[in-house]
């Protein structure tokens, strides 16, 4: 087969090109169809299929995930039944024509977040992984061309992606023998996760090209998703902040998230374009920019190629650390020039001291951007959005402190269920850990120096927490004992996920799916448990002080983003001025006294968590690192 | 230093090592010789502790790899085939972190480093970031680390596998050294030539089971080879089938093999292999003489190392 991508090039002599127009048409078909063949199902894409194709945990992700869509549709239809039995004729079916556009759109919603998430993950691993074992050179000697070898990788694990995804489009098809639901609905949907996962994965792709591991790639590709489906609600804010009048809903069409809402939602007053067809133009534009990011990472790939061939390939990325003489432990170390180049033109640095315990010592310097102008340009962005929020809606609302407590309890929980993920599988995957374990640090040195060294490096968001809660304190947007509070209330969780994402990769051999696993654990504590205490109320109507409902309130007080919600606005200017704050709990308001209790309760569950989890990775040590060494 | 009773590791269906036993004493510097998936790692990684064996005992110093493990980590040092280096540190400072990890005490930590960084000849690349270092470098940094903590038994595995010749010279100069300091050494290597030179003893393993384990002159009376001279044989002098055939009758001749005639017309040499522990040379040149056959050159082979694995492991699994 060729592999070339010259087959597009109509010969001038031959019979095809005496022959008539017809002919020479048809010959142009057929050459295009092979270079399509070629560049999208070429000898990568066989490859990556036939391997993803030999995992176990492909067929067990698809199976799960359609498990759990019957199973929530099963129980809510249980739910509504149980709920109507005693209804007659149309009663009933009314009350099911009201359930299945909700159940679509969960799901649609289910969909929409697994692929975004899960796009990158697959593909953030499709060129740094190949540059790690060391098998880049040998595909580039191959006639294959950088584009060839981008859009087989995309092409094979989109694939993956596009099964996942229309696993749910016969559910929701069938969501309307129940009335009440468009076909328009669930292809609008469909198109609109499928183009948003596609552009999720290309940009994992791309970022594949430089990241130092596929957990990097994948958590780039997520982050410029989040700002891709967010960045229409800044436009309309900043639009509103200079012209002073409400923005257009236009904006709205700009975002795969918000142009999904806007499908669940239906038709909203002053909309300005056809509800119908409106998420046509989103889908385009996400497909456009997948191309443009597509050819962008076919020619950094090419670049990389040629580099590489014409000097010593790196496994890593160069060393660019850079130390001042004050880092420097003793006087034997200090130099003149903190980084210079040695004898032989390779990179020095200043060397530190290294404490007593060498794997935390080597955590707790481990930086949590690649480098200070990334740090930067990322402050400097969410820095601004906050100083525009304040021009805005001022400080002092009550409202802002508690969706930037919101925000910021959700973005912590996303690093602290990435943070840990690679610790120990980086260290296989770079073949360091057979030696550490032939040291004489114990597991719990080990283990417990990877968790320390995850929590610090999640210092940024907390950070700009604290900068904004001292802000509202200072402004009287809220009481100063917010700030121990939500303190409280996220460390429990953050610790939680930095040991489970260090026990999982201690467990899983591949990063990325260790990622996966610590983010199915946050997404099944605190959405799907929430989803499924939702539904179980209903069916058994448990009232608050009934046994069934005791549990229910406990499994939402260990939803840290619910209860950061909950104190931001107990002890926000509206509620604490003068009189008892009351806090919102499921189903009741409650003092201070009774929150801060189900604060520590909640803390205290996930810290024992967390020492169990701990305890176990300890137990099952020796077994779990010998998968790694074998 | 090391004994293997019976040890038997498997992977699934796969049996890496089959009831493997194995002895090596103090200041001995094993080989340890097998094609690729022999089970030379495994037998490694389990004397490391990194391994459990499913079957059978290892101890290193005394010390049960199954019980011990902490105890034999202070005795043993383990470089893998393919050393891994922490991106982010300096030379100095990743030696200071297998020191620490080692339990050397903050103050001697610098000199240790030193001594090693000087027996590696390292010394001037101190500072360097280790992953600057060229590969020959790296595998000098990985002994270095291996010796952090002067251990008694030395695991290398593969060590000059990927180097340059030059870099594979000092290695092999520097596992001289840790030789000459009484180091009990098991080393892994396709390297044959290079084993040869270090190695007191050798162990040939294939599919899991130890083929041979003793001395080199033993591997070599093992594998049945003998000396080896290659006769060449001047213009116009009698056939060399006939001179062949001479020595072919004597018993202390192996195995005649003779060799094509060059393209000037000159007749074809002779490779004569001598019956093992037969070393006296006269006997072939009176023969040759007596048949007629005029010299050009007599000149003994040496035995190679490569020659006695070929023959000890030549099918006798298949």
């Amino acid at each position: 087969m060729s592999t070339r991508g010259d087959q597009l090039e109509a010969p001038s002599t031959g019979p095809l090109a005496a022959g008539d127009g017809t002919e020479r048409a048809a010959g142009a078909r057929a050459g295009l169809a092979s270079t399509v063949a070629a560049w999208l199902a070429g000898p990568v894409f066989q490859k990556e299929a036939r391997v993803m194709g030999r995992r176990k945990s492909t067929y067990l992700a698809r199976s799960m995930l359609a498990l759990a869509l019957i199973g929530v549709a099963a129980l809510a239809f249980w739910a509504v039944a149980d709920e109507t039995a005693h209804y007659r004729g149309v009663a009933k079916v009314q009350a099911f024509q009201r359930l299945a556009p909700g159940l679509a759109a969960a799901i649609a919603w289910t969909m929409f977040v697994v692929a975004t998430v899960a796009a990158p993950v697959l593909t953030g691993g499709a060129i740094c992984d190949e540059r790690r074992s060391r098998s880049l050179a040998a595909l580039a000697t191959t006639p294959l061309r950088p584009g060839q070898i981008v859009l087989g990788k995309l092409a094979s694990r989109l694939v993956q992606l596009v099964i996942l995804v229309l696993l749910t489009a016969p559910l929701m098809l069938s969501l309307r023998a129940f009335g009440g639901l468009e076909s328009s609905y669930v292809l609008g949907a469909t198109c609109l996760t499928l183009s948003s996962g596609l552009l999720a994965a290309s940009l994992g792709l791309a970022a594949s090209n430089r990241a130092a591991r596929p957990i990097n790639a994948a958590s780039f590709g997520v982050t410029v998703m989040i700002l891709y489906n967010l960045w229409p609600a800044g436009g309309m804010l900043v639009q509103y902040w200079v012209t002073g009048r409400p923005p257009s809903t236009e904006w709205l069409t700009f975002g795969p998230g918000m142009c999904l809402a806007m499908l669940s939602a239906g038709s909203m007053p002053g909309m300005t374009f056809d509800p119908a067809t409106f998420w046509i133009k989103i889908c385009a534009i996400s497909v456009a920019l997948s191309a443009v990011v597509c050819i962008a990472a076919s020619v950094r790939l090419g670049v990389m190629i040629r580099r590489d061939a014409a000097e010593e390939p790196s496994l890593t990325r160069p060393a660019k650390r850079k130390r001042t003489a004050a880092a420097t432990a003793s006087p034997e170390h200090a130099t003149a020039d903190p980084a210079r180049a040695d004898s032989d033109g390779g990179v020095s640095a200043v060397s530190r001291e290294v404490g007593d315990q060498p794997v935390l010592w080597r955590e707790m310097r481990q930086a949590a951007f690649r480098s200070g102008l990334r740090l930067a340009i990322g402050l400097a962005a969410v820095v601004g959005m906050m100083l525009l929020v304040y021009a805005n809606a001022g400080l002092r609302e009550p409202g802002v402190t508690t969706v930037f407590a919101v925000i910021g309890a959700v973005v912590l929980m996303f690093g602290a269920a990435t943070a840990s993920v690679g610790s120990i599988t980086g260290e296989a995957e770079s073949r360091t850990w057979q030696v550490l374990n032939t040291t004489l640090l114990t597991p719990a040195e080990i283990l417990g120096g990877k968790i320390a060294g995850a929590l610090r490096r999640l210092w940024v968001v907390p950070a700009l927490l604290l900068g904004h809660c001292v802000l509202a304190v200072l402004a009287g947007a809220v009481s100063a004992a917010f700030i121990p509070l939500l303190a409280l209330i996220l460390v429990g969780p953050v610790v939680f996920l930095c040991t489970t994402g260090v026990a999982l990769s201690l467990r899983l051999r591949r990063t990325s799916a260790a990622g996966v696993a610590n983010m199915l654990i946050a997404s099944g504590l605190w959405a799907m448990l929430p989803m499924a205490i939702g539904i179980a109320g209903e069916v058994t109507r448990a009232g608050r002080d009934s046994f069934a409902g005791r549990i229910m309130q406990a499994a939402l007080i260990l939803n840290p983003v619910y209860m950061t919600g909950s104190a931001a606005n107990g002890l926000g200017r509206s509620s604490w001025g003068g009189s008892r704050s009351r806090f919102e709990l499921v189903w009741q308001n409650v003092g201070p006294e009774t929150f801060t209790i189900c604060v520590v309760f909640a803390t205290g569950v996930y810290l024992a968590a967390s020492f169990a989890v701990f305890h176990l990775c300890l137990r099952r040590y020796g077994q779990w690192s010998a998968l790694k060494t074998v | 230093m090391i004994e293997i009773r019976g040890v038997t590791k498997r992977y699934g269906a796969l049996t890496a090592l089959d009831n493997l036993s194995l002895t090596i004493g103090p200041g001995e510097v094993f080989g340890f010789i097998g094609p690729n998936g022999a089970g030379k790692s495994t037998t490694m990684k389990i004397l490391a502790g990194l391994l459990q064996p499913d079957s059978g005992t290892a101890t290193v110093c005394g010390h049960s790899v199954a019980t011990e493990a902490p105890a034999i980590r202070r005795v043993l040092g383990y470089m893998p085939d393919f050393l891994g280096v922490y991106d982010d540190l300096t030379v100095d400072e990743y030696l200071q972190f297998f020191a620490s990890a080692f339990r050397i005490e903050r103050g001697r930590r610098r000199a240790v480093v030193s001594s090693v960084l000087e027996l590696t000849d390292l010394t001037d690349k101190r500072h360097a970031m280790v992953d600057s270092l060229s590969r020959g470098m790296q595998q000098r940094l990985g002994v270095a680390r291996v010796l952090i903590h002067e251990p008694k038994v030395l695991l290398l595995d593969e060590p000059a596998s990927g180097l340059d010749p030059r870099a594979r010279i000092e290695l092999r100069e520097l596992l001289l050294e840790l030789k000459r300091m009484g180091k009990c050494i098991m080393v892994s290597s396709h390297i044959l030539t290079e084993l040869a030179e270090m190695s007191t003893s050798i162990g040939i393993i294939e599919k899991g089971r130890l083929l041979f384990a003793g001395s080199i002159a033993d591997a070599f009376a093992r594998a049945g080879a003998g000396e080896r001279i290659a006769v060449a044989l001047e213009p116009g002098s009698a056939d060399g089938a006939a001179a062949a055939e001479r020595l072919r009758a004597d018993a202390r001749v192996a195995g005649v093999t003779l060799e094509p005639p060059g393209p000037d017309g000159a007749p074809g040499g002779l490779i004569v292999e001598l019956t093992p522990g037969v070393h006296g040379h006269h006997f072939l040149i009176e023969s040759l003489m007596a048949g007629g056959a005029r010299i050009a050159s007599f000149t003994p082979r040496p035995i190679k190392l490569e020659d006695a694995f070929l023959r000890l492991t030549k099918g006798q699994l298949n």
